[in-house]
Protein backbone atom coordinates (compact mmCIF):
# COMPACT_ATOMS: atom_id res chain seq x y z
CA UNK A 1 0.00 0.00 0.00
CA UNK A 2 1.85 3.33 -1.21
CA UNK A 3 1.81 6.24 1.32
CA UNK A 4 -0.89 8.50 0.03
CA UNK A 5 -3.54 5.49 0.30
CA UNK A 6 -2.77 5.25 3.88
CA UNK A 7 -2.99 8.85 4.64
CA UNK A 8 -6.68 8.57 2.65
CA UNK A 9 -7.97 5.80 5.04
CA UNK A 10 -5.97 7.66 7.80
CA UNK A 11 -7.97 11.12 6.71
CA UNK A 12 -11.40 9.37 6.13
CA UNK A 13 -11.50 7.82 10.08
CA UNK A 14 -10.99 11.35 11.31
CA UNK A 15 -13.96 12.79 12.95
CA UNK A 16 -16.19 15.54 11.61
CA UNK A 17 -15.63 17.98 14.42
CA UNK A 18 -11.62 18.22 13.30
CA UNK A 19 -10.61 21.94 12.44
CA UNK A 20 -14.12 23.27 13.99
CA UNK A 21 -13.15 23.66 17.52
CA UNK A 22 -11.60 26.72 17.88
CA UNK A 23 -14.57 28.37 15.84
CA UNK A 24 -17.05 26.35 18.94
CA UNK A 25 -14.58 27.13 21.47
CA UNK A 26 -14.67 30.98 20.38
CA UNK A 27 -18.29 31.57 20.22
CA UNK A 28 -18.91 29.60 23.67
CA UNK A 29 -15.87 32.11 25.25
CA UNK A 30 -18.53 35.46 23.98
CA UNK A 31 -21.71 33.73 24.58
CA UNK A 32 -19.58 33.04 28.54
CA UNK A 33 -18.46 36.16 28.77
CA UNK A 34 -22.05 38.27 27.47
CA UNK A 35 -23.52 36.55 30.26
CA UNK A 36 -21.01 36.85 33.27
CA UNK A 37 -21.54 40.44 31.72
CA UNK A 38 -25.38 40.11 31.75
CA UNK A 39 -25.98 43.98 33.49
CA UNK A 40 -25.74 45.21 30.23
CA UNK A 41 -28.73 43.50 28.95
CA UNK A 42 -30.78 43.42 31.85
CA UNK A 43 -29.68 40.30 33.44
CA UNK A 44 -29.63 40.25 37.35
CA UNK A 45 -26.91 39.40 39.45
CA UNK A 46 -27.13 35.80 40.65
CA UNK A 47 -25.70 33.44 44.01
CA UNK A 48 -23.92 31.78 41.61
CA UNK A 49 -20.08 30.78 41.86
CA UNK A 50 -18.15 29.62 39.23
CA UNK A 51 -14.33 28.71 38.91
CA UNK A 52 -13.42 31.32 36.90
CA UNK A 53 -10.70 34.59 36.61
CA UNK A 54 -13.14 37.60 36.57
CA UNK A 55 -13.86 40.02 39.34
CA UNK A 56 -17.11 39.60 41.24
CA UNK A 57 -17.24 43.67 41.64
CA UNK A 58 -16.29 44.15 37.89
CA UNK A 59 -19.22 47.33 36.56
CA UNK A 60 -21.85 44.44 35.07
CA UNK A 61 -20.42 40.93 36.58
CA UNK A 62 -23.26 38.93 37.39
CA UNK A 63 -21.61 35.73 39.28
CA UNK A 64 -18.60 35.45 41.77
CA UNK A 65 -15.54 34.53 41.14
CA UNK A 66 -14.16 31.09 42.68
CA UNK A 67 -11.28 32.46 43.89
CA UNK A 68 -12.75 35.58 45.15
CA UNK A 69 -15.73 33.89 47.44
CA UNK A 70 -12.93 31.69 48.60
CA UNK A 71 -11.05 34.61 49.84
CA UNK A 72 -14.32 36.29 51.13
CA UNK A 73 -14.91 33.69 52.98
CA UNK A 74 -12.25 33.15 55.03
CA UNK A 75 -11.98 37.25 55.92
CA UNK A 76 -15.52 36.49 57.34
CA UNK A 77 -14.11 33.30 59.40
CA UNK A 78 -16.67 31.25 57.92
CA UNK A 79 -15.47 27.91 56.00
CA UNK A 80 -16.36 28.03 52.33
CA UNK A 81 -18.26 24.80 51.63
CA UNK A 82 -19.21 25.99 48.56
CA UNK A 83 -16.42 27.18 47.06
CA UNK A 84 -14.77 24.06 47.90
CA UNK A 85 -17.67 22.02 46.46
CA UNK A 86 -17.90 24.53 43.09
CA UNK A 87 -14.00 23.69 42.65
CA UNK A 88 -14.24 20.12 43.44
CA UNK A 89 -17.37 19.73 40.96
CA UNK A 90 -16.08 21.34 38.33
CA UNK A 91 -12.27 20.26 39.02
CA UNK A 92 -13.07 16.15 38.74
CA UNK A 93 -15.89 16.56 35.94
CA UNK A 94 -14.17 18.83 33.80
CA UNK A 95 -10.27 19.72 34.90
CA UNK A 96 -9.02 23.24 33.42
CA UNK A 97 -11.93 23.19 30.61
CA UNK A 98 -13.65 26.14 32.13
CA UNK A 99 -10.39 28.03 31.46
CA UNK A 100 -10.51 27.16 27.98
CA UNK A 101 -13.64 27.78 27.23
CA UNK A 102 -15.82 30.00 29.74
CA UNK A 103 -12.64 32.09 31.51
CA UNK A 104 -13.09 35.95 30.05
CA UNK A 105 -9.69 35.80 31.33
CA UNK A 106 -8.42 33.07 29.10
CA UNK A 107 -10.65 34.87 25.76
CA UNK A 108 -8.62 38.16 26.66
CA UNK A 109 -5.26 36.17 26.73
CA UNK A 110 -6.50 34.17 23.51
CA UNK A 111 -7.14 37.83 21.47
CA UNK A 112 -3.68 39.15 22.38
CA UNK A 113 -2.01 36.00 20.73
CA UNK A 114 -3.49 36.40 17.52
CA UNK A 115 -0.66 39.95 17.28
CA UNK A 116 1.74 38.93 14.64
CA UNK A 117 4.67 38.55 16.76
CA UNK A 118 6.92 35.60 16.85
CA UNK A 119 5.71 33.18 19.87
CA UNK A 120 8.25 32.07 22.53
CA UNK A 121 8.89 29.28 24.71
CA UNK A 122 10.40 28.06 27.89
CA UNK A 123 11.93 25.03 28.61
CA UNK A 124 10.05 22.18 30.91
CA UNK A 125 12.16 23.38 33.97
CA UNK A 126 11.88 26.97 33.57
CA UNK A 127 7.86 26.11 32.86
CA UNK A 128 8.12 24.24 36.27
CA UNK A 129 9.32 26.90 38.10
CA UNK A 130 7.37 30.02 36.89
CA UNK A 131 4.50 28.02 38.03
CA UNK A 132 5.16 28.29 41.55
CA UNK A 133 4.22 32.21 41.26
CA UNK A 134 0.53 30.54 41.18
CA UNK A 135 1.41 28.67 44.11
CA UNK A 136 2.71 31.93 45.95
CA UNK A 137 -0.48 33.94 44.76
CA UNK A 138 -2.62 31.21 46.44
CA UNK A 139 -0.47 30.92 49.51
CA UNK A 140 -0.30 34.80 50.00
CA UNK A 141 -4.15 35.19 49.51
CA UNK A 142 -5.34 32.48 51.74
CA UNK A 143 -3.09 32.92 54.28
CA UNK A 144 -4.06 37.04 54.63
CA UNK A 145 -7.70 36.28 54.38
CA UNK A 146 -7.41 33.65 57.14
CA UNK A 147 -5.68 36.19 59.29
CA UNK A 148 -8.42 38.85 58.47
CA UNK A 149 -10.54 36.24 59.60
CA UNK A 150 -9.50 35.37 62.55
CA UNK A 151 -9.36 39.44 63.80
CA UNK A 152 -12.69 39.94 62.39
CA UNK A 153 -13.53 36.93 64.41
CA UNK A 154 -11.80 38.32 67.70
CA UNK A 155 -12.47 42.08 67.46
CA UNK A 156 -15.86 42.31 64.68
CA UNK A 157 -15.87 44.45 61.69
CA UNK A 158 -13.72 47.35 62.77
CA UNK A 159 -10.63 45.10 63.43
CA UNK A 160 -11.44 44.35 58.86
CA UNK A 161 -11.82 47.85 58.73
CA UNK A 162 -8.28 48.30 59.96
CA UNK A 163 -6.67 46.52 56.69
CA UNK A 164 -8.17 49.22 54.55
CA UNK A 165 -8.21 47.84 51.03
CA UNK A 166 -7.11 44.50 51.74
CA UNK A 167 -10.07 43.85 53.84
CA UNK A 168 -12.21 42.12 51.84
CA UNK A 169 -10.57 39.83 48.59
CA UNK A 170 -6.74 40.52 49.83
CA UNK A 171 -5.26 39.98 46.10
CA UNK A 172 -7.94 42.49 44.22
CA UNK A 173 -5.72 44.48 44.93
CA UNK A 174 -3.06 43.48 42.69
CA UNK A 175 -4.78 41.12 40.52
CA UNK A 176 -4.60 42.01 36.88
CA UNK A 177 -7.48 40.24 35.38
CA UNK A 178 -9.83 42.95 37.98
CA UNK A 179 -7.58 45.48 36.65
CA UNK A 180 -8.39 45.25 33.31
CA UNK A 181 -12.23 43.99 33.65
CA UNK A 182 -13.12 46.24 36.84
CA UNK A 183 -10.39 48.73 37.68
CA UNK A 184 -9.56 50.78 34.58
CA UNK A 185 -13.74 50.52 34.08
CA UNK A 186 -13.95 52.54 37.07
CA UNK A 187 -11.03 54.83 36.83
CA UNK A 188 -12.23 55.37 32.92
CA UNK A 189 -15.73 56.39 34.30
CA UNK A 190 -15.04 58.35 37.94
CA UNK A 191 -11.32 59.53 37.07
CA UNK A 192 -8.59 59.65 39.21
CA UNK A 193 -9.51 61.89 42.07
CA UNK A 194 -7.44 62.49 45.17
CA UNK A 195 -10.56 63.87 47.08
CA UNK A 196 -13.72 61.61 46.58
CA UNK A 197 -12.17 58.12 45.21
CA UNK A 198 -8.52 58.53 46.24
CA UNK A 199 -9.97 59.21 49.65
CA UNK A 200 -12.12 55.85 49.78
CA UNK A 201 -8.79 54.12 48.26
CA UNK A 202 -6.41 54.81 50.86
CA UNK A 203 -2.62 54.90 49.00
CA UNK A 204 -4.21 54.59 45.83
CA UNK A 205 -1.80 56.21 43.77
CA UNK A 206 1.18 53.58 44.85
CA UNK A 207 -1.66 50.94 44.81
CA UNK A 208 -2.94 52.30 41.30
CA UNK A 209 1.07 52.14 39.74
CA UNK A 210 1.68 49.07 41.53
CA UNK A 211 -1.25 47.08 39.76
CA UNK A 212 -0.92 48.89 36.47
CA UNK A 213 2.76 47.78 36.74
CA UNK A 214 1.98 44.21 37.20
CA UNK A 215 -0.70 44.49 34.61
CA UNK A 216 2.13 45.86 31.91
CA UNK A 217 3.95 42.64 32.87
CA UNK A 218 1.45 40.58 32.23
CA UNK A 219 0.08 41.83 28.84
CA UNK A 220 3.84 41.68 27.38
CA UNK A 221 3.88 38.51 28.61
CA UNK A 222 1.15 37.08 27.23
CA UNK A 223 1.73 38.70 24.17
CA UNK A 224 5.49 37.12 23.71
CA UNK A 225 3.73 33.87 25.50
CA UNK A 226 0.45 32.65 24.87
CA UNK A 227 -1.49 31.88 27.69
CA UNK A 228 1.20 33.26 30.10
CA UNK A 229 -1.47 34.60 33.10
CA UNK A 230 -3.06 31.14 32.72
CA UNK A 231 0.26 29.12 33.17
CA UNK A 232 2.17 30.91 35.37
CA UNK A 233 0.13 33.59 37.87
CA UNK A 234 -3.33 32.21 37.48
CA UNK A 235 -4.93 30.52 41.08
CA UNK A 236 -7.98 29.38 40.04
CA UNK A 237 -5.99 27.95 36.88
CA UNK A 238 -3.49 26.13 39.57
CA UNK A 239 -6.27 24.90 41.41
CA UNK A 240 -7.96 23.33 38.82
CA UNK A 241 -5.05 22.39 37.01
CA UNK A 242 -4.34 19.55 39.94
CA UNK A 243 -7.38 18.05 38.52
CA UNK A 244 -6.49 17.51 35.43
CA UNK A 245 -4.48 14.39 36.82
CA UNK A 246 -7.89 12.44 36.98
CA UNK A 247 -10.94 14.64 35.64
CA UNK A 248 -13.77 12.99 34.00
CA UNK A 249 -13.70 15.02 30.76
CA UNK A 250 -10.37 15.72 28.98
CA UNK A 251 -8.09 15.29 25.97
CA UNK A 252 -7.28 11.22 24.82
CA UNK A 253 -4.40 10.51 22.20
CA UNK A 254 -4.40 7.47 20.14
CA UNK A 255 -1.05 6.17 19.82
CA UNK A 256 -1.89 3.61 17.08
CA UNK A 257 -2.89 6.68 14.80
CA UNK A 258 0.15 8.56 15.28
CA UNK A 259 2.62 6.37 13.67
CA UNK A 260 4.97 9.44 12.54
CA UNK A 261 4.41 11.71 15.84
CA UNK A 262 4.94 14.77 13.36
CA UNK A 263 4.98 17.08 16.43
CA UNK A 264 1.95 19.30 15.14
CA UNK A 265 0.28 19.02 17.93
CA UNK A 266 2.92 20.40 20.12
CA UNK A 267 3.36 22.78 17.87
CA UNK A 268 -0.19 24.14 17.77
CA UNK A 269 -0.50 23.79 21.69
CA UNK A 270 -0.58 27.22 23.11
CA UNK A 271 0.22 26.35 26.77
CA UNK A 272 3.10 23.94 25.95
CA UNK A 273 1.65 20.76 26.76
CA UNK A 274 4.06 18.09 26.11
CA UNK A 275 1.45 16.10 24.33
CA UNK A 276 3.45 13.05 22.43
CA UNK A 277 5.18 11.99 26.05
CA UNK A 278 1.43 10.80 27.25
CA UNK A 279 0.33 7.37 26.18
CA UNK A 280 -2.99 7.80 26.65
CA UNK A 281 -5.04 10.48 28.24
CA UNK A 282 -3.59 13.83 28.52
CA UNK A 283 -3.62 14.85 31.96
CA UNK A 284 -0.86 17.49 32.12
CA UNK A 285 -1.91 21.01 34.53
CA UNK A 286 -1.39 23.49 31.88
CA UNK A 287 -4.45 21.59 29.33
CA UNK A 288 -7.24 23.60 29.47
CA UNK A 289 -9.16 20.78 26.57
CA UNK A 290 -8.88 24.59 24.27
CA UNK A 291 -8.84 21.57 21.40
CA UNK A 292 -6.13 23.13 19.35
CA UNK A 293 -4.14 20.04 19.04
CA UNK A 294 -7.30 18.69 17.37
CA UNK A 295 -7.38 21.01 15.26
CA UNK A 296 -3.46 20.70 14.35
CA UNK A 297 -3.35 16.81 14.16
CA UNK A 298 -3.60 15.66 10.71
CA UNK A 299 -4.43 11.73 11.55
CA UNK A 300 -7.24 12.37 13.97
CA UNK A 301 -5.07 10.84 16.60
CA UNK A 302 -6.43 13.38 19.38
CA UNK A 303 -9.98 13.57 20.94
CA UNK A 304 -12.04 14.98 23.76
CA UNK A 305 -14.41 13.67 25.59
CA UNK A 306 -15.18 11.81 28.56
CA UNK A 307 -12.48 9.14 30.01
CA UNK A 308 -13.96 7.18 33.00
CA UNK B 1 -8.52 6.00 33.41
CA UNK B 2 -6.81 3.66 35.65
CA UNK B 3 -8.29 2.61 39.11
CA UNK B 4 -6.39 4.54 41.26
CA UNK B 5 -7.74 8.07 39.42
CA UNK B 6 -11.61 6.58 39.20
CA UNK B 7 -10.90 6.46 43.06
CA UNK B 8 -9.79 9.97 42.77
CA UNK B 9 -12.69 11.18 40.99
CA UNK B 10 -15.25 9.28 43.50
CA UNK B 11 -13.42 10.92 46.86
CA UNK B 12 -13.59 14.14 45.16
CA UNK B 13 -16.98 14.06 43.64
CA UNK B 14 -18.38 12.55 46.82
CA UNK B 15 -16.66 15.54 49.01
CA UNK B 16 -17.86 17.97 46.72
CA UNK B 17 -21.28 16.98 46.77
CA UNK B 18 -21.36 16.84 50.53
CA UNK B 19 -20.08 20.45 50.67
CA UNK B 20 -22.13 21.54 48.46
CA UNK B 21 -25.44 20.13 50.95
CA UNK B 22 -24.20 21.43 53.50
CA UNK B 23 -23.61 24.82 51.64
CA UNK B 24 -27.22 24.40 50.99
CA UNK B 25 -28.35 23.63 54.67
CA UNK B 26 -26.55 26.74 55.94
CA UNK B 27 -27.91 28.95 53.69
CA UNK B 28 -31.50 27.51 54.73
CA UNK B 29 -30.49 28.07 58.11
CA UNK B 30 -29.69 31.88 57.56
CA UNK B 31 -32.90 32.56 55.86
CA UNK B 32 -35.05 30.99 58.20
CA UNK B 33 -33.10 32.73 61.00
CA UNK B 34 -33.39 35.89 59.21
CA UNK B 35 -37.04 35.69 58.62
CA UNK B 36 -37.92 34.50 62.47
CA UNK B 37 -35.86 37.56 63.70
CA UNK B 38 -38.51 39.58 60.80
CA UNK B 39 -41.25 42.58 62.99
CA UNK B 40 -44.96 42.19 62.30
CA UNK B 41 -44.41 44.84 59.83
CA UNK B 42 -41.57 43.72 57.75
CA UNK B 43 -43.22 40.07 57.60
CA UNK B 44 -46.34 41.50 56.38
CA UNK B 45 -44.18 44.04 53.77
CA UNK B 46 -42.68 40.15 52.72
CA UNK B 47 -45.64 38.68 52.34
CA UNK B 48 -47.67 41.68 50.06
CA UNK B 49 -46.56 39.84 47.18
CA UNK B 50 -48.68 37.17 47.71
CA UNK B 51 -51.91 39.27 48.69
CA UNK B 52 -51.55 41.37 45.27
CA UNK B 53 -54.24 41.74 43.57
CA UNK B 54 -56.67 40.20 46.38
CA UNK B 55 -59.29 42.13 48.19
CA UNK B 56 -58.63 43.12 51.56
CA UNK B 57 -62.35 42.91 53.23
CA UNK B 58 -60.12 43.06 56.82
CA UNK B 59 -59.03 46.82 56.14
Amino acid sequence: MTKNKEKNITLSLRPITNHKIRIVRIITQLVIFSLLNGLIFGLARVSLILPIEYPTGGPFSTVWSGFEALQYGLTIFTFPYLVIAIFGLFGAVAGKTTCGWACPMGLFQDLFSYIPIKKKKVSKPTEKSLRSFAVFIIIFALVFSLVIGISYNKNGSAAKDAYGIWGNIPYSVLDPVATIFATLFYYLKWGIQAETLGAEMGDWKFWFIARILFLAIILILITLYPRAYCRWFCPTGYILGFFNNFSLFGLKINKNRCPTGCNKCEKACPVQVPILDYDKNITHPNCTNCGECIDACPEGALKIGFRF
Amino acid sequence: MNTRNRIYVIITLSIAILFLIIAIVQSQIDSFSAITKMTEEEVKNFLSGYLAGFPKPWE
